[in-house]
């Protein structure tokens, strides 16, 4: 703890070499944070790189009230917020409730029973299904059921309260489970 | 049988996960025997979070840290370079340019030569009222120095023996008032053509800069 706090003083002065130390090991876990986000690697890249950018140049606006990484996540996670609203070309209201055609239409492109025979087939359906979530439920459910984060901590990082928290994962897989259903995948797979 | 289901919806996702307490466990179990479309919402939510949990993690490209590396110098020297102030890069800018005028061009130093030399005789005719002062002290010290001579020579005329400390200290005194005089007037004389010489020379080399 000692040297994160030394290392954190040093980054906050500008030090290059004290940051690049400070960030390892996380680069890992928000890299694969932003590529889940925008399921894309050139994307994750670019935008991984401007989120360390980003907390490399406001260090020294990091009170240490939070744990440092709970501050880096939260500023990954705003910086994913703010380059998808930015790349969105049509504004669509971000909604708790939505509506069942909503899902049908923001859901993944039409394949047979064959092709998703295939476990990673699977896995790409459920990554589309789950690119298609609304941007606040997206987040919790890969910070979540990908990342591995506790409630508490994603509500630390997304700075809002527990019960928003559980209910946007909750609605969440309720969504990945309708467009699951709609692309008849538990039919196939026999869920 | 909807709202019944509906009270179990946070249990689900508790009990998916691990987190049901005993009797939330067991109360699910009772309801998902009877209840085929909960029993079904379970199993398939289980299967979204164990594929989710399967997702292997991508490797970070061996680029990353090299080219972030390069943006943060990038980054550290912009920050270096906006930190200085205004007036620090002001001056830098002055210093910079008059250095390469004066080794380029004699023209900065002829406007500034003039506009010294035009502006010392400007004042001498605008500022009479400065000039019209020293004959006013000059009697003033007269006036002064007489008096302080008058007493002197009471004194001599009282006692014969004359206090030559006295009148040299006298002496002294009057010639320091005229040269605090002098060094004022010469002060309040230069003032005015000097920063009249500054502006011009940094007008010109703000257009010129420009």
């Amino acid at each position: 703890m000692g040297i994160e706090k030394n290392l954190v003083h040093r980054a906050k002065k500008g030090d290059i070499l004290a940051f690049e130390e400070l960030i390892s090991g996380y680069e890992k876990k928000v890299y694969n944070t932003v590529y889940r986000f925008f399921n894309n690697k050139e994307d994750a890249m670019d935008i991984t790189q401007e989120i360390f950018i980003k907390i490399y140049v406001s260090m020294k606006n990091f009170k240490e009230s939070s744990s440092f990484s709970t501050w880096l996540y939260r500023i990954a996670v705003n910086t994913c917020i703010d380059f998808f609203r930015k790349q969105k070309e049509i504004v669509v209201p971000i909604n708790d409730e939505i509506s069942d055609s909503m899902v049908t239409k923001i859901g993944i492109p039409q394949r047979s029973p064959e092709e998703i025979a295939e476990s990673n087939e699977v896995i790409n359906i459920i990554e589309d299904a789950i690119n298609s979530l609304p941007e606040e439920q997206r987040i919790c459910i890969i910070l979540r059921d990908i990342q591995g984060f506790s409630y508490l901590e994603i509500s630390d990082i997304l700075n809002c309260s527990l019960g928003t928290v559980k209910s946007r994962i909750s609605r969440g897989r309720r969504i990945l489970r309708k467009i699951l259903i709609d692309k008849e995948l538990f039919t196939v797979k026999g869920v | 049988m909807a709202d019944n289901c509906d009270k179990y919806n946070m249990i689900i996702d508790k009990y998916i996960e691990g987190r049901v307490s005993y009797e939330e466990k067991k109360l699910l179990e009772e309801h998902i025997k009877t209840c085929d479309k909960c029993q079904k919402e379970v199993s398939q939510l289980a299967f979204i979070i164990n594929t989710c949990n399967s997702l292997k993690s991508l490797e970070v490209p061996s680029s990353f840290m090299p080219c972030l590396h390069n943006k943060l110098l990038q980054v550290r020297s912009d920050i270096d370079s906006n930190s200085s102030s205004f007036l620090g890069d002001f001056l830098k800018d002055i210093k910079t340019l008059l250095l390469e005028y004066f080794y380029n061009s004699k023209k900065i130093l002829a406007i500034a030569l003039s506009v010294f030399i035009i502006s010392t005789f400007l004042i001498k005719f605008i500022d009479i009222e400065m000039f019209e002062q020293k004959p006013i002290y000059k009697e003033q010290i007269n006036t002064e120095s007489n008096e302080l001579k008058s007493l002197n020579k009471e004194m001599v005329d009282d006692n014969k023996e004359l206090p030559l400390e006295f009148e040299a200290k006298n002496h002294i005194e009057e010639e320091n008032l005229v040269k605090t005089n002098l060094s004022f007037k010469i002060i309040k004389m230069l003032i005015i053509p000097v920063v009249f010489t500054i502006t011009a020379v940094i007008l010109w080399i703000s257009k010129n800069k420009g």
